[in-house]
């Protein structure tokens, strides 16, 4: 029992003390090599943070010195229909089980299926994205019908519309009559494409540990496995992005909603400034000042020096010589919006 | 006369500097900071370009944007004024999305999001 309520002392006192940790900026950082993304509109968060995830092992432990996955690759090989209903988990599972193509070589193959069209891999994957997420309302119809109506053009230039790429529908050219030639779902055309782009030979099987997922159940245990997490290497975690804009806001963690916004992200480090506990995010939404981090503290990078810039603030360093590379955000803030974190067993 | 050459060109450096040169499919763009705006342009942009025309409108911020997916917002915002989305990679090979206008001009994302009513 003593020995129970020491360690519980322990955990505690650890947590308070809220000791600085930064896998960005330490020495030979995996990061170094890993830049920054930005995932537009093509909603496969998971993919993106779980990619990194993914490079951040294969570099520190010496399986690759370059980033080798593609997003695209994680989700597609993770979802067979809708891209943006996917998890982390299943992500780095899918990639555990099949193996990886180079970066590289999915970005030829997704832009040479794009090329006639002069797409690529972002707008294609954002426009099978909305071609299904379409499709699915109409789930009771049959495909090769809804499709073949869509080559009539009205419904399916609507589509593109609100994926707001693509205006002049040359896309719709390229990828219509191969959907109605396989009766694929685009996903599993896509996915087909790569894969037949990607030779056996160059298929990579990589020593990927078993993903581990903690699920909070409430703030407190939220906390507690943000603080223990970090201290054992970065993670993605799934939470709240409208905490950006909105400071106070708390999810739900029964039904979190569309308020939520639900995102992605990657977990970096931890900080305290000015007495309070900090988490150190790395976004996928590029490397600018937006309106969801300019209130923030951040981790700027000199683009000409390439020196590190802690706490950086946007009345600074809104200056056309910084990158955003990450940002703080409240402990407390994002133990209320967090909902799973994904790690490697270590 | 000398020293209205120099402050010409001081003044051209200050409003238009820190060009660099981005990647889009492997094509390159130079890409420019505009203090002004505090934003990046395409280098086109030096003098007049839709980019800039649209910002200088500065057009009220839209209602809703869908942020299914954990999308960028800033991203977003620029596809609901009807615009489309282009992402280029920096010399570091970090990734920032750009609005792009009929006449080929970017200006990144956030900048639009910053010019918003």
């Amino acid at each position: 029992m003593k020995i129970l309520i020491f360690i519980l002392m322990s955990v505690t006192a650890f947590a308070q003390e809220c000791t600085n940790v930064n896998y960005l900026t330490q020495p030979n950082s995996p990061f170094n090599r890993i830049p920054v993304a930005d995932q537009d509109g093509v909603g496969i968060c998971y993919a993106y943070t779980a990619a990194q995830l993914v490079d951040y092992h294969l570099i520190r432990t010496r399986q690759t010195r370059e980033p080798v996955m593609h997003p695209a690759w994680l989700a597609l090989k993770s979802s067979r229909r809708l891209l943006y209903a996917g998890t982390e988990l299943n992500a780095i599972n899918s990639v555990r089980a099949a193996g990886s193509c180079s970066y590289h070589q999915v970005e030829e193959a997704l832009n040479l299926f794009g090329q006639p069209a002069n797409i690529s891999s972002q707008p294609l994957l954002a426009f099978i994205e909305a071609y299904e997420t379409a499709i699915f309302t109409e789930s009771n119809r049959r495909r090769d019908t809804i499709t073949s109506e869509m080559q009539g053009r009205a419904q399916m230039e609507a589509i593109i519309a609100t994926a707001g790429i693509c205006p002049e529908g040359v896309l719709l050219d390229r990828l219509l009559p191969e959907l109605t030639a396989s009766n694929e779902t685009s996903v599993q055309l896509i996915n087909r494409i790569v894969r037949d782009a990607c030779a056996p030979a160059s298929l990579q099987s990589y020593n990927i540990p078993q993903p581990l997922v903690a699920q909070p159940t409430d703030n407190d245990t939220a906390s507690a496995s943000l603080d223990d997490q970090i201290g054992k290497g970065p993670f993605t975690m799934a939470y709240c992005a409208t905490t950006w804009d909105n400071p106070n806001f708390s999810m739900n963690r029964a039904d979190p909603g569309e308020a939520c916004g639900m995102h992605s992200s990657l977990a970096v480090g931890r900080k305290k400034i000015a007495e309070h506990c900090y988490m150190l995010v790395r976004n996928t939404w590029g490397t600018g000042w937006g309106s969801w981090n300019q209130n923030e503290k951040c981790l700027c990078k000199n683009t000409a020096t390439g020196a590190w810039v802690d706490e950086c603030t946007e009345a600074v360093h809104n200056d056309g010589n910084h990158t955003v590379e990450a940002c703080y955000i409240g402990m407390n803030r994002l133990s209320r919006n967090v909902q799973d974190l994904t790690t490697f067993n270590p | 006369m000398k020293l209205l050459i120099l402050f010409s060109i001081i003044f051209s450096f200050e409003t238009f500097a820190g060009c660099e040169t981005y990647t889009r499919y492997g094509e390159a763009r130079e890409i420019c900071w505009i203090s002004e705006y505090k934003g990046y342009f395409s280098k086109q942009c030096s003098d007049k370009c839709e980019a800039r025309s649209f910002l200088d409108k500065k057009m009220p911020k839209p209602e809703k944007i869908d942020r299914k997916g954990g999308t960028n917002p800033a991203a977003q915002i620029c596809k609901t004024f009807g615009y489309t989305v282009a992402v280029l990679k920096d010399p570091r090979m970090s990734e920032q999305s750009f609005c792009e206008f009929p006449d080929g001009s970017l200006v990144d994302t956030n900048a639009v999001v910053r010019s918003l009513k």
